[in-house]
């Protein structure tokens, strides 16, 4: 690993690294760049929404803007020709979408005035910025009168009607529960020049892509809607008032310092309301942990009370504990390792079992799990799926609800490192079988899983690629997912735990409240740590490059004798296998020469892309251990040892430092003639699991005696 | 005046059988080790030649679940031979118990035999075991296809609306999982018993074997279901348990492999053992009601004297 020449850049890393307490939270943008105030009502029988929305834009540019732009979301189901249902098929996340009439979803804005009462709905027209779908409506593009100028604002009155979908990819209905997400007309981002690296300023608002997400400018929220009185509901934000009138009941919720509001409504939800309490639901020894690691004081990094509402389908009962806990730990890990959680409320919505395709989602201060019935019972208990997906959607509370990246376009920098936070927050909550522990202590953790999903890959994209561009769902879910858990545990690795830790709370710190793009990454993580950490990037985020250490060959034997003509003492001699002979003469007796002497020879060798170190350990049947490191230039090294034992077994990187390794099966060999322990155990494994798999067979064929 | 036993001390008592049982275990141990003979070279290679063997008897956390999804992933042409390999073992598992089905419905609760008394029927009924089997695997795919299907479509007919934790929708569930067992229950008495007719009538043809069989079960259906059930329960139990026991050993010592290796042999033991058993309950429930079955199917055989009238 190079470190960076540039002095200023160093101490710079220096400071940070020493005083990672000097870097205090962003500031929310104050005023913000958006405020809405929205009032709807559900039809619940119809499954639509009228509403108005004022909206208030303030330019964050020197620029004069002469339109604006506006996310229609719930667009992308309205028909087939969509460019989101044209990517999916009208499958995604393992849900489906309906195919009645009644299934599809729209939303029709029927009038955009602004304060001046100038309507500017009939000037509007649909774009289609990502591409060639003529029949996307799913952002509006709405010329101005007279531009907002630089650092000026307008105020927008808009009506608006929602029909809102079958539930598929995260919102609607089924039956009478409803997830309303991604529902109003939400303007874009404008981008001044500067900001994630643009040259020039402009809007930022791509049509919804089947994989994609979201992206918007934070700013505050101020809604109310209406549903009948018999539904129980949870939205973004805290509720400051509830108004029944009429059969019906009108509740209002504000938030500031968000990017998002959503909202749910269902008549037979179960409600469970507690406080997350920093004294008491912490665990135990968390907090010392992490202010070790972060150079802090555990009262530097002390968290805050979170009033925090479940909103737990009939029937899920048995996860009520889950989510609890789970909640508890995310609030925990994130806030402890990064910044208490800024918000006052988390609001945590379990779908039902035929509406899963709303589960697993995140918005500010509102999440949704998954939590469906057959999981919740015997034998699927050790699948722990509600903690998972609990902890992973609370995460994105801060990698994407508060440091506000572009899930368009780097889609790594919110699941990718909420992915990591995850895994990290599994490990440290529920140990080394996080995901799936079964009896007999056999199990799997989310790292294991990472692996398997990165080695399964064709390796056709980087990390680093806008959503909809990746070759597939898969290479998109691996690469935005698991493959940046594995390169931010190789990170941690490398630069060691503290280092990571502080790197990634500046990170954090530095970019709440703002939209970070890659570059900002990884130079907040340079000047922390005073590394350079161009390698990473260039192989790892913006390339393919692989890493595979292994053992290419490894043996040992008797070193020869001596075997020719050696001039030694200014005199001629003769050896046959370590016996001195005359010439002409024949070796008399058994060969002289020492036997407690071999020689071995290992070579290890990287077939992988990318240069990066490795340890490599020689273990000999004395017990003797010899450790090495493999220099990253290397793509192979070779070490001939002559020892007074055998070799048991040669391993590169013993510990699994490179979890970026393409295949760990090949980074060891154990020598067939060795008495090692590594060697006993694998002899005794092979016996032990054909033996298994044989069982296994065999009683397979029994299974069949029902039809015999 | 001898007390004949009843069926499930009939079954009991056929477990005395002990070559019969060692028979069908041995059958199972060789077709097992058959299927997973295809990951033998690659368990020596990649178990004993890595440190993947170490990590996996070791159980270590990551290393163990990290070498198992590369094993599964670079091995994949060999994990699959065993598959495959497997899977004609039990295609074969299942024709082997068709050929000893037809000695052990013939021998079986008459005394002691030998391996020829046990063979020379096997080989006789086979063909005939294999044209029960088409029945069998008729019968099963057109009663249970109109149950689950229809089952199936009607509760997604009345029930789409209906929130999934509706108490009618798990009723629905329980009856149609309940009601398939009990027709697979049904379909399964009458193709062993169609197999057993031979038994008692060494040339009946396989149709007429399930008519046998259907009047045999005639006012007995109650006793052979309940007797088909205890022997799914107390086995699928037993054989449970046992492999729970199995399952839990960390056999990372050799004693300990050794014991786990008796131990997964004791389950295929276990497993065959109530396979006799089963088939002892079922031949004494029949004994009783196979002469009457057989009457009652019997041909009505009709002689003309085809002397031609010549007048006197």
């Amino acid at each position: 690993m190079k470190t960076r020449g540039n002095f200023s850049a160093r101490i710079l890393g220096l400071v940070t690294f020493l005083l990672p307490a000097l870097i205090q939270a962003a500031a929310p943008v104050s005023p913000p760049v958006v405020e809405y105030t929205i009032e709807t009502s559900l039809d619940p029988k119809e499954k639509t929404l009228e509403g108005t929305e004022r909206l208030v834009w303030r330019n964050p540019s020197g620029d004069a803007v002469s339109e604006l732009r506006f996310h229609l979301y719930l667009n992308a189901f309205k028909n087939n020709r969509s460019t989101f249902m044209r990517e999916s098929g009208g499958q995604l996340r393992g849900d489906k979408a309906g195919t009645k009439p009644e299934d599809w979803g729209w939303i029709d804005v029927a009038s955009i005035k602004t304060s001046g009462g100038l309507e500017l709905r009939p000037g509007a027209r649909f774009i289609q910025p990502d591409g060639n779908d003529p029949s996307d409506e799913t952002v509006l593009l709405v010329p101005l009168a007279t531009p907002v100028p630089p650092h000026g604002e307008i105020a927008l009155d808009i009506a608006f009607h929602v029909k809102l979908p079958k539930i598929f990819a995260r919102t609607g209905f089924v039956r009478d529960y409803f997830l309303v997400g991604q529902w109003y007309p939400k303007i874009g981002v404008y981008e001044p020049a500067g900001a994630r690296g643009r040259k020039a300023g402009g809007w930022n608002c791509h049509a919804f892509h089947a994989n994609s997400e979201f992206y918007a400018d934070f700013g505050n929220f101020d809604v109310t809607f209406t549903v009948p009185s018999k539904f129980v509901v949870g939205a973004t934000g805290k509720r400051v008032s509830e108004t029944p009138k009429d059969g019906k009941t009108t509740y209002r919720y504000v938030q500031d310092n968000v990017h998002d509001f959503a909202w749910t409504a269902d008549p037979r939800t179960l409600v469970t309301e507690f406080t997350f309490d920093p004294a008491t639901d912490v665990p135990k020894g968390w907090s010392a942990k992490a202010a070790a690691e972060l150079g802090m004081t555990e009262s530097e990094i002390a968290l805050k009370p979170v009033s925090v509402r479940l909103l737990l389908q009939p029937g899920h009962e048995r996860a009520r504990e889950r989510y609890i806990q789970s909640a508890k730990v995310g609030i925990s890990y994130y806030g402890l390792w990064y910044g208490a959680y800024p918000y006052e409320t988390l609001t945590v919505v379990d779908p039902p079992d035929d509406g899963l395709g709303s589960g697993g989602m995140e918005y500010p201060t509102f999440i949704t799990g998954i939590a469906p019935n057959l999981i919740l019972h015997w034998p699927f208990t050790g699948l722990r799926l509600v903690e998972n997906v609990t902890i992973h959607e609370f995460g994105h509370e801060y990698w994407y609800g508060l440091v506000g990246s572009n899930e368009f376009e780097e889609s790594w920098l919110d699941e990718g490192l909420n992915t990591d936070s995850e895994y990290r927050t599994m490990a440290l909550a529920y140990g080394p079988r996080d995901m799936l522990h079964l009896p007999g202590g056999l199990g799997v953790d989310s790292m294991a899983i990472a692996h398997a999903l990165y080695a399964a890959l064709p390796n056709l994209d980087p990390i680093h690629r806008c959503a909809w561009c990746y070759a597939d769902g898969d290479s998109y879910g691996t690469n935005s997912y698991t493959k940046v858990g594995l390169f931010m545990a190789q990170l941690k690795n490398d630069l060691g735990v503290r280092a990571f830790s502080r790197a990634q709370r500046a990170y954090f710190q530095k970019w709440s409240f703002r939209h970070p793009s890659t570059s900002d990454f990884f130079d907040t993580f340079e000047q922390s740590t005073g590394r350079d950490l161009s390698t990473y990037r260039r192989n790892i985020v913006d390339g393919t490059s692989r890493l595979d250490w292994r053992v290419v060959s490894a043996r040992s034997r008797e070193a020869d004798g001596d075997w020719g003509v050696f001039t030694r003492d200014g005199k001629k001699t003769t050896y046959d296998d370590g016996v001195v002979v005359e010439a002409g003469e024949k070796k008399k007796d058994e060969p002289k020469k020492d036997k407690d002497i071999y020689t071995t020879v290992v070579l290890f060798g990287n077939t992988g892309e990318w240069e990066h170190g490795a340890k490599a350990r020689m273990v000999f049947e004395d017990g003797t251990a010899i450790d090495r490191d493999l220099p990253g230039a290397a793509r192979w090294v070779r070490y001939r040892i002559r020892y007074k034992s055998r070799l048991a077994h040669a391993v590169v990187d013993p510990d699994r430092v490179n979890v970026w390794d393409w295949n760990h099966l090949n980074d060891s060999r154990v020598l067939a003639s060795g008495k090692g322990a590594a060697k006993t155990l694998g002899d005794r494994a092979m016996v032990k699991y054909s033996a298994w798999t044989a069982y296994l067979a065999g009683l397979w064929t029994q299974v069949l005696w029902a039809l015999a | 005046m001898t007390e004949t036993p009843g069926p499930v001390a009939a079954g009991f008592a056929c477990l005395s059988h002990r070559k019969l049982i060692l028979l069908l275990a041995l059958t199972s141990l060789v077709l097992g080790l058959s299927g997973a003979a295809p990951l033998m070279p690659t368990f020596k290679k990649v178990l004993s030649g890595t440190l993947a063997g170490d990590h996996f008897i070791r159980n270590a956390p990551t290393f163990a679940p990290t070498d198992f999804f590369d094993l599964m992933r670079e091995k994949g042409p060999a994990v699959e031979g065993a598959m495959r390999a497997t899977g004609l073992a039990g295609v074969l598992g299942v024709l082997l118990q068709m050929l000893y089905a037809g000695g052990i419905v013939v021998v079986l609760g008459r005394g002691p035999f030998s391996f020829g008394q046990l063979f020379e029927p096997a080989r006789r009924n086979f063909w005939h075991n294999l044209k029960c089997f088409f029945f069998f695997a008729i019968l099963n795919g057109v009663a249970l296809g109109a149950w689950l299907g229809g089952g199936v479509a009607l509760r997604k007919k009345f029930f789409e609306n209906a929130p999934p934790d509706a108490p009618g929708r798990n009723v629905v569930f329980w009856v149609l999982a309940v009601g398939a067992v009990l027709l697979f229950a049904v379909i399964s008495l009458l193709y062993d018993f169609a197999r057993a007719a031979r038994r008692h009538a060494p040339t009946i043809g396989a149709f007429r074997a399930f008519r046998f069989a259907r009047r045999a079960l005639s006012g007995s259906w109650l006793r052979a279901i309940a007797l088909w059930i205890f022997w799914f329960v107390l086995g699928g139990g037993a054989v449970l348990a046992l492999f729970a026991v199995t399952w839990s050993l960390p056999a990372v010592s050799r004693p300990a492999i050794a014991l786990l290796i008796l131990c997964q042999f004791g389950v295929l033991w276990l497993r065959s053992a109530v396979r006799v058993a089963a088939w002892g309950s079922y031949l004494a429930l029949l004994e009783p009601r196979a002469r009457p079955a057989l009457s009652a199917i019997a041909r009505v055989k009709l002689t003309f004297d085809r002397t031609p009238v010549t007048s006197a």
